[in-house]
């Protein structure tokens, strides 16, 4: 029954999540962040305050619908094949990609490069004038485009150097800003916690949908805080094309599938936002806490 | 004034009324029955000791286990269905069938209304309680389930 406890509170926190960013101000990444990291954490956090101490109002009685739902044949294939898609989904999506990349990154060697270093040195007082710092950048020797915030205890910036070569200074920087916003928004500590409480919630087709989107909404979050720092959102803009493009490109010549539908339709969307200047500050003040008592009380009665 | 706070209250607004819609739907879905009417189980598991469940291993496995639905009532018995949707119930009661039963409670009666192509056996059994197998399917496959069924020893 746990799990099933576990459907209806990602269920509703997403329907919730959904309804509250339409209602929020201001309308920006930063907000949809906090509120798919909200789906992903208050269902499991929920659960540990209810087998401590019960709800003293009930919403919702999870075993009564589980029954109600048996009586009309409803309670055993159809939910065990959708959450058992889900658990395959989240191998098929999640899982193997990540150390699939992790394999790709400690494979290549890394070293300074000196545009690098100058790039970091020019879009680091914008990030200081923010109050954040950034951590160290590294050239990788690889012919594939990439660039990443890598490592969990001591992170760094890597970009590979077909990509270092590929790109003007003011592109550079662009891309480092946006790199260095991933470190200053919690980096990959924050992206592990999150991946862990996904992976808690493997059958969770909701955890499913909101870790998808927070993984989009964050890139989106981070073009945003970088267009800020180095106030040229075009010149990320120009480097989310050329990056594709050069994708493109090792794609063809390695006889490569291409990229699907959704993809280019994201990279469309972070482009267009870019080049419409919609680089809004996120929420201020304790928003994220107060969206989160709200929903936890809410999903406390359903169990 | 808190910055957006027209927002927030909008939002807690949206929060209380998503609240009393669960629970609207949650009453309506989710009806308590009496602690003595007939109640339906998830699970064989969840029934309580003293339900009368027949012994699967002497019924044709064609019908399949476990039973699809499951009615209890404390004190008066237990009815189960096979198959969803139903393809046999098997009953062990005393006094009135669940209304879950519908149409296939008048098979009981041989009264208008029970399901085409469905045979009803059943019958007072010594100890007081009656026993009951209703099946979609000749009548000698009735009468093999309706031995099986009285063969069973309840094995809860």
């Amino acid at each position: 029954m746990l799990v099933w406890t576990n459907i209806a509170h990602g269920l509703l926190a997403f329907f919730w999540a959904q309804a509250a960013r339409r209602v929020l101000r201001p309308r920006c990444p930063e907000l949809a962040v906090t509120l798919s990291t909200l789906v992903l954490a208050v269902p499991p956090a929920v659960a540990v305050v209810q087998a401590v101490s019960p709800a003293p109002w009930t919403l919702l009685r999870v075993p009564g619908w589980h029954a109600a739902l048996a009586t009309v044949g409803l309670a055993g294939w159809a939910p065990a094949v959708l959450a058992g898609g889900t658990g395959l989904l989240f191998v098929a999506q999640e899982l193997l990609p990540l150390l699939t990349r992790r394999r790709a990154w400690r494979r290549a060697p890394r070293g300074p490069h000196p545009r690098l270093d100058a790039a970091r040195a020019a879009v680091l007082p914008g990030f200081r004038a923010l109050g954040l710092d950034a951590p160290p950048v590294r050239c990788v020797d690889s012919g594939t485009p990439m660039a990443a915030l890598v490592g969990l205890r001591a992170p760094e910036v890597v970009v590979s150097r077909v990509l270092i070569d590929a790109l003007d200074d003011r592109q550079l920087e662009a891309l480092l800003a946006h790199e260095l916003a991933h470190a200053a928004r919690g980096g990959n500590r924050r992206l592990t916690l999150l991946w862990l409480l996904r992976a808690a919630q493997a059958l969770n087709p909701a955890a499913l949908i909101a870790f998808r989107q927070l993984v989009e909404t964050e890139e989106a979050a981070c073009d945003a805080l970088a267009a800020r720092a180095t106030k040229r959102p075009a010149d990320l803009a120009s480097v989310l094309i050329e990056v594709e493009r050069l994708r493109g490109a090792t794609r063809a010549a390695e006889d490569a599938p291409g990229e699907p539908g959704a993809h280019l339709a994201l990279l469309q969307r972070r482009v267009r936002r870019l080049l419409d200047g919609v680089a809004e500050q996120g929420p201020r003040g304790p928003v994220g806490l107060a969206a989160a008592a709200l929903l936890g009380a809410l999903l406390w009665g359903v169990g | 004034m808190i910055p957006g706070a027209p927002r927030w209250l909008a939002l807690i607004a949206l929060t209380v009324a998503l609240a009393g819609a669960l629970w609207w739907v949650d009453q309506r879905v989710v009806d308590e029955p009496p602690p003595n009417a007939w109640r339906a189980f998830a699970t064989l598991d969840a029934l309580p000791p003293d339900a009368r469940v027949p012994d699967p291993t002497l019924l044709s496995p064609s019908l399949g286990w476990p039973p699809a639905q499951i009615w209890h009532r404390p004190g008066a018995g237990t009815w189960l269905a096979l198959g969803a949707p139903p393809r046999a119930w098997l009953g062990t009661w005393t006094g009135d069938v669940p209304a879950a039963l519908g149409p296939w409670a008048a098979c009981l009666d041989d009264a208008p209304g029970c399901p085409d192509g469905w045979q009803a056996r059943a019958a007072a059994e010594p100890d007081g309680w009656r026993r009951a197998a209703l099946l979609q399917g000749d009548a000698a496959a009735a009468d093999r389930l309706f031995r099986g069924l009285r063969a069973a020893s309840p094995i809860k």
